[in-house]
């Protein structure tokens, strides 16, 4: 991990994050809702996290303030300790990215690409990037605006890892493909992250694609964050009752309509938890819809 | 160097071809009807006889020559020019409003902003090769269009001359630069290619008609008394003539529309003073000044065009890619 600059990182914390978000506050326009609202977080060095929650919870707008792509309203965020709204060339510099458009120009080859990579990121690893498009199957000497969405969104994560940077910042790459391509898209991530050591934020709303390919999950619910933990500490320590069932309220996450169609409730239960990860998602996505209707 | 020049053109291939096929047709029809005022074979004496007072004008040799000479160029050469008036502006436009616009819209501005980290750097280098296209195409147009506004005053025997000011010349790449920078910082505000063509299409309009209107002003701040020849025809040799009159005993120069009963010393009869002081002059430019208003006209419009890249930078370095 990269040295932290005291110049321009505010300093919270004697452990290094590679990702950290502190009181961070972000409004479109006067008198809107925020879209995140006074957001903590910490996501330590390697691994995969997996930034789950509904449409306008506010994970584009998350990855757009560590990308210094919008600036905070109030608080701040930084990239190994470094905060892109001072900083946002050092910071990127830390950065690879993939956005929900493969972002790729229709007339270029995937070979040209990692040949424009190579020309705007020094250092660009264009056979590292050109050996993982072979390894996926995406030819590469075809215009882009021939490929499928899958294979183009494969380009788009060659260049990011291609960046070899401590940071991926994934901002729902694989909404829009089919499970097929979403399967090859995450696993293609996860033996890369492996490789490479990289911290991954991986925006989704796909809970089902997560298991297997993430170590930690954030629950993301409008503007608030609700859940961060592994993945295990999901699972094994929450689990699934009755609504009708007598809770503790300290144990009680929410109580919302599962899967099945039948009135379930969440609870906390370090350790004896069976609670599938989508029960769990679900789960405190209905706790923040309470708390904003109580509000 | 050659890889990010490639593929800028790559990226931008319909505006960059656009722009090659429109100069080159405008560019290549202008010496086409160059050589074709030339292949009239008319001697200059038939063109414009009373500047050789000397030579006996004859009609039978002359007349068909003089109307072939001058039915080019005023139909062909004069076409040629009035393309040669827009050609700058479309090729400016064409360039400029997809460079940035094109990337925000087209969703590929996160990605390389992305990689590359300092945006000045990307913007820079998307920039510089199509800087260059931009300024090699218009420079076959800029001597395209000299060689055919030569040819259509060979009385000027390849001397300055006002004669299709602002449409030959450098001041074609100093207004194709213009329309360019214009473009692309209304690209890079807007992030749309809709909004951002029929803004730029309308400031561009503007800029063309404002540099008729600089034409204009200059010849109006720059006019002094010249020599009418006794054969002055309206176009002055060359240069522009924008009206007579009054020169005054002691240098000024007054509007015709003066009372210069006033002016006449008192007790002196205002008429006889008139007549023994006050002289009639023609006001404009000579032909030698030309250089100077090319000078101004590459000035304005450089200086216009580079302040909008400036301009550019700014605006990259603070939108949203999206």
């Amino acid at each position: 991990m990269a040295p932290m600059d005291n110049t321009v990182m505010p300093q919270v914390s004697s452990t290094p994050a590679s990702l950290r978000a502190q009181g961070l506050t972000k409004r479109y326009g006067r008198g809107r809702r925020a879209a995140l609202d006074r957001i903590d977080l910490d996501i330590t060095t390697g691994g995969i996290t997996a930034l789950v929650g509904p449409n306008g919870a506010g994970k584009s707008t998350l990855i757009r303030c560590f990308m210094g792509f919008e600036r905070p309203t109030r608080g701040f965020v930084t990239v190994d300790g470094i905060d892109p709204a001072r900083d946002r060339t050092r910071a990127l510099a830390r950065i690879g990215y993939v956005g929900q458009e493969a972002g790729l120009y229709r007339q270029l080859t995937g070979d040209e690409h990692l040949e424009l990579a190579a020309g705007l990121r020094p250092g660009f690893d264009r056979a590292g990037a050109a050996d993982h498009l072979d390894a996926v199957g995406v030819p590469r000497q075809v215009r882009t605006s021939e490929l499928s969405g899958g294979q183009q969104a494969q380009i788009a994560l060659a260049m990011a890892l291609g960046t070899r940077a401590p940071v991926l910042l994934l901002d729902e790459p694989v909404a829009r493909l089919d499970p097929l391509a979403r399967r090859d898209f995450l696993t293609t991530l996860r033996d890369g992250v492996r490789k490479g050591g990289s911290t991954v934020l991986l925006a989704s709303h796909i809970i089902g694609d997560l298991e297997g390919v993430c170590d930690e999950l954030i629950v993301l619910a409008p503007a608030a964050v609700m859940f961060h933990g592994s993945l295990e500490a999901a699972r094994t320590g929450h689990a699934i009752v009755p609504a009708t069932d007598e809770v503790s309220p300290d144990d009680l996450v929410a109580s919302f309509t599962g899967l099945t169609g039948r009135r379930v409730s969440l609870v906390r239960r370090p350790g004896t938890g069976d609670a599938s990860l989508d029960d769990v998602v679900l789960g405190y996505l209905a706790a923040a819809n309470a708390s904003l209707g109580a509000a | 160097m050659l890889s990010r020049f490639r593929l800028a053109v790559r990226i931008q291939r319909f505006e960059v071809w656009s722009s090659v096929l429109l100069v080159a047709v405008v560019g290549i029809t202008a010496l086409i009807v160059r050589a074709r005022l030339d292949g009239v074979g008319a001697p200059v004496e038939c063109l414009t006889p009373w500047i050789f007072p000397d030579v006996v004008y004859d009609a039978a040799r002359c007349d068909p020559l003089q109307g072939a000479f001058f039915r080019i160029s005023r139909e062909e050469a004069g076409l040629v020019m009035t393309a040669m008036n827009a050609l700058p502006l479309v090729v400016g436009l064409l360039l400029g409003v997809g460079l940035v616009g094109g990337e925000i819209e087209g969703g590929t501005a996160p990605t390389v902003w992305a990689l590359a980290g300092s945006r000045r750097r990307w913007l820079a280098g998307r920039l510089i090769p199509i800087l260059v296209i931009l300024i090699a195409v218009l420079a076959f147009a800029a001597i395209a269009s000299e060689m055919l506004a030569a040819a259509r005053v060979p009385w000027q025997f390849g001397r300055p001359s006002f004669d299709d000011a602002g449409l030959h010349g450098p001041g074609v790449i100093a207004r194709g630069l213009a329309a360019f920078g214009l473009a692309l910082a209304v690209g890079a505000w807007s992030g749309r290619m809709l909004p951002t063509i029929l803004l730029s299409a309308l400031l561009a309009l503007f800029l063309g008609i404002g540099g008729h209107l600089l034409l204009e002003t200059w010849v109006d701040a720059n006019a002094h008394e010249i020599a009418v020849p006794s054969w002055f025809n309206g176009e002055y040799d060359g240069g522009r003539f924008i009206g007579q009159r009054y020169h005054l005993p002691d240098g000024r120069i007054i509007d015709q529309g003066s009372d210069l009963a006033a002016l006449a010393p008192s007790g002196v009869d205002p008429d006889a003073w008139l007549a023994n002081n006050v002289k009639i002059v023609a006001i404009g430019v000579h032909a030698p000044d030309y250089p100077a208003w090319l000078m101004t006209e590459v000035a304005v419009f450089g200086t216009f065009g580079i302040a909008w890249l400036v301009a550019t930078f700014a605006i990259v370095e603070r939108r949203r890619p999206f």
